[in-house]
């Protein structure tokens, strides 16, 4: 069966039977399709889908909302800093999937050096969770063959800080970078 | 065709007790008005931070919403996390 709709096949099914089966829409100027269901009720879209609110995966409870994804950079702020050289340059970039964040930074120093005592780093791009508290994450050299050991993070609640721990080797590196995840406000 | 960037800050959240203020900036590129790109660069705004680098609206969000008590409340707050 096919259904034409306003002198363009839009809409059809994949068999002769009253029952509909399996379903596609093309594209207006073109012969693929943009959406398609199966008899299984699998549903394939051939591009993006835009939503303003969310979805739910896995049940429909508030438990199973998806409402937020965004990527994007943010700049690290040592407002303190444990490294023994001097810091040239920093860099991060984020992941948020709900609640969850994961943040990547990088802090290049002006020459090689490790940290010999507590970094904080300012202005993480989404507040922390307020009921959550501890360690997260590692940073290490930003080169493999530096043999730089780092050591791991701290967030606290209700704060866009995130803590370092000094690193537990003092091979010297240029660079250091970590990946932190931690819950969202 | 002209091409334009737009760097725009799109998204400005308060959260929590302490109030931060969390910033969105947005650079698009836009073609004839329609978006060809664009992509997020976040920074956020703890109670009692230096605001001088910001735009005029998110120092005016910072003052009202950064009273003296919620200042000194962070400050109790990020003093007790510190060791």
């Amino acid at each position: 069966m096919t259904v034409t709709i306003n002198g363009t096949t839009g809409l059809a099914t994949d068999s002769t039977s009253a029952v509909v089966e399996a379903v596609s829409l093309n594209h207006p100027s073109s012969s693929t399709a943009a959406i398609t269901m199966d008899a299984s009720n699998n549903v394939t879209l051939a591009s993006n889908l835009t939503m303003t609110g969310g979805i739910y995966l896995g049940g429909t409870g508030s438990a199973n909302l998806l409402d937020d994804v965004e990527t994007g950079s943010w700049t690290p702020n040592f407002s303190t800093s444990g490294f023994t050289q001097s810091i040239s340059s920093t860099s991060g970039f984020y992941t948020k999937v709900g609640r969850l964040v994961t943040v990547q930074w990088i802090a290049s120093l002006a020459s090689a050096g490790y940290m010999s005592s507590l970094s904080v780093v300012n202005n993480l791009p989404f507040t922390t969770y307020s009921s959550w508290s501890g360690t997260t994450g590692f940073y290490g050299s930003g080169n493999i063959s530096g043999n730089g050991i780092g050591s791991s993070g701290y967030v606290d609640g209700n704060s866009t800080t995130l803590y370092l721990y000094q690193s537990i080797s003092s091979v010297l590196t240029g660079s250091w970078r970590g990946t932190h995840t931690y819950f969202a406000a | 065709m002209a091409l334009e960037k737009v760097i725009s800050e799109d998204k400005i959240e308060i959260v929590g007790p302490y109030k931060m203020v969390q910033v969105r900036t947005k650079t698009a590129v836009m073609e004839d008005g329609v978006e060809l790109s664009s992509s997020f660069h976040r920074h956020t705004i703890a109670p009692g931070a230096d605001v001088s680098g910001e735009s005029a609206e998110v120092q005016a969000i910072a003052a009202a919403v950064h009273t003296a008590e919620v200042i000194a409340a962070y400050q109790a707050h990020v003093a007790a996390q510190e060791v």
